[in-house]
């Protein structure tokens, strides 16, 4: 699923994101990357999903060597994940159930397909009743599970989600927290980018501790270490 | 089949949703494609004229009043070998005194004291060439035949003619690759407003997998159908406009060639559309590039 051996990463400036980095998730885990504000967590985020290249090192995600990886293979590699960001990132112009279909009908699925796999995962993140809403119109919460329907909507290997629950409340933040449970629950590997302390002790995860750039710690069933 | 179906709903919508920006790229590329037309149909039909008059123009070459008439047809020969000649026509100075009784028609009396013994004319040849740009050397050449007595023809003024002809030529050329560059920029730029607008749907769609290609169709559409429909209303401008323009020239200049419109209309609609089509193309591409770096 991911393999990374002593990566680094230097941006042209000069800043080292990522140093010396490795870290191995499997098939069916849940995990929580965590780390203060520039400690190099979405650097990382960004190698998974090859928007940046290891400057060392060796970066694998679903078989995609992401240092070799050809431009024209990114968007294969990117089909095996679901991402879902802190803004929640919907296009406000659509409705729900079009912003999941969205992604569907990005990678060319069929209408008849879109139709069966859309309300299924909108009864998932228990959005069925908002389908013809516009994000607009929706809590902070249930936009973030639309956009988690939109993540999975594509039946992704890995959900990454970076910072999901950075604009949302204490009892939200639970519930969303509950929902990428159920859906590692059901076979997809989550794996959760956050410095929300409270919610990684609640959950008794595996826990990754990335600062200035290093995994300082890596505890399965651990605690958030400050 | 069924990709292609949503790549010109979504190309169509952005048409419609920057509804003046594409009305207003339209305009200008019509605008565009009619300048350049007119100045090529122009050129064309100036062209044309050139090369009626190169073909018109002979060179009248008068023999010697000492040779006589066997004599002089004899030189047939002689000129048949200088290459650039293109036809070759003798006129007897008893024919040509006729011809001439026959021109001046009720005044052909003043001619009346002169006949074959006292004929005032010459023997002559008339030659066309095959090549007008060399005919300074051709005249040379035919001056050194001996019995040549005098040579008339208008080499300086087919020299200028094509001088012209080339000037407007390189004029033409000029305004159809900057005009070009012109269309190409404006489509470009009501591009990229289509792509600006939706830069978040297009950063998204690329985190969900799509690939540059997916993206890039809805727009490359949007451009081709904004140039196939300038070159098609630019095609129904360029034919009102030629139709006006032979009317005029006709009157103004009656010796001035100019083809009717139905000569050249489907070269002229094949090239407009096919010109809209490139700037289209051309244009949302250009402008594609940058929002795929995601």
């Amino acid at each position: 699923m991911i393999r990374m051996n002593d990566v680094t990463v230097v941006y042209d400036n000069g800043i080292r994101a990522v140093n010396k980095a490795s870290l191995r998730v499997d098939e069916g885990e849940f995990v929580f990357l965590v780390g203060a504000s520039g400690s190099g967590k979405t650097t990382l985020i960004k190698l998974l999903t090859a928007e940046v290249r290891p400057t060392e090192g060796r970066v694998l995600v679903n078989n995609y060597n992401i240092g070799e990886i050809k431009k024209r293979q990114i968007p294969y590699l990117r089909r095996t994940l679901g991402v879902v960001y802190q803004d929640f990132r919907l296009i406000r112009n659509k409705s729900v159930y079009e912003n999941v279909a969205f992604a569907m009908r990005t990678i060319g699925a069929k209408g008849k397909a879109i139709k069966e796999r859309v309300p299924y995962v909108l009864e998932l993140v228990g959005l069925t009743g908002k389908a013809k809403e516009k994000p607009i119109n929706l809590s902070g919460g249930e936009q973030q599970r639309v956009a988690i329907a939109r993540a999975l909507v594509n039946n992704p290997r890995l959900i990454i989600a970076d910072e999901p629950t950075g604009n949302l409340d204490p009892a939200r933040s639970l519930e969303l927290m509950t929902l990428f449970e159920k859906i590692n629950e059901l076979g997809t590997t989550v794996l959760i980018v956050t410095h929300e302390k409270g919610l990684v002790d609640e959950f008794e995860k595996r826990v990754v501790m990335i600062d200035q750039g290093e995994v300082v710690s890596d505890q399965t069933g651990g605690y958030y270490q400050l | 089949m069924r990709r292609f179906g949503y790549y010109w709903k979504e190309g169509l919508r952005n048409i419609f949703k920057h509804g003046f920006m594409s009305l207003a790229a339209v305009l200008i590329i019509v605008a565009c494609l009619l300048l350049t037309g007119t100045v090529t149909l122009l050129a064309y039909n100036i062209d044309l004229s050139i090369r009626g008059l190169q073909q018109s123009s002979e060179i009248v070459v008068f023999i010697d009043e000492e040779l006589t008439t066997r004599e002089a047809r004899s030189l047939t020969k002689q000129f048949e070998r200088i290459r650039n000649i293109a036809s070759i026509e003798f006129e007897d100075r008893d024919v040509a005194l006729e011809k001439y009784r026959e021109t001046l028609g009720e005044d052909a009396y003043i001619l009346s004291d002169y006949d074959a013994s006292n004929n005032p004319l010459r023997n002559s040849f008339i030659f066309t060439l095959e090549d007008p740009a060399l005919a300074e050397q051709t005249i040379a050449q035919i001056e050194a035949v001996e019995g040549v007595g005098h040579i008339r023809a208008d080499e300086g003024v087919i020299t200028r003619l094509i001088q012209v002809q080339r000037v407007f030529n390189i004029i033409a050329l000029a305004m159809i690759v900057g005009l070009a560059v012109i269309s190409i920029f404006i489509i470009s730029n009501t591009v990229k407003l289509g792509m600006f607008a939706r830069r978040e749907e297009i950063s998204i769609q690329k985190m969900v997998g799509a690939t540059n290609w997916f993206i890039r169709w809805p727009f490359v559409i949007e451009g081709m159908v904004l140039g196939l429909t300038a070159g098609g209303l630019a095609y129904l401008a360029q034919w009102g406009l030629y139709t006006e323009m032979v009317n005029v020239v006709g009157n103004v200049i009656p010796y001035f060639t100019i083809e009717p419109f139905e000569i050249v209309r489907w070269l002229v609609l094949g090239v407009f559309l096919g010109a809209g089509l490139l700037f289209g193309v051309g244009g949302s591409v250009t402008s594609i590039r940058r929002f795929m770096n995601v």
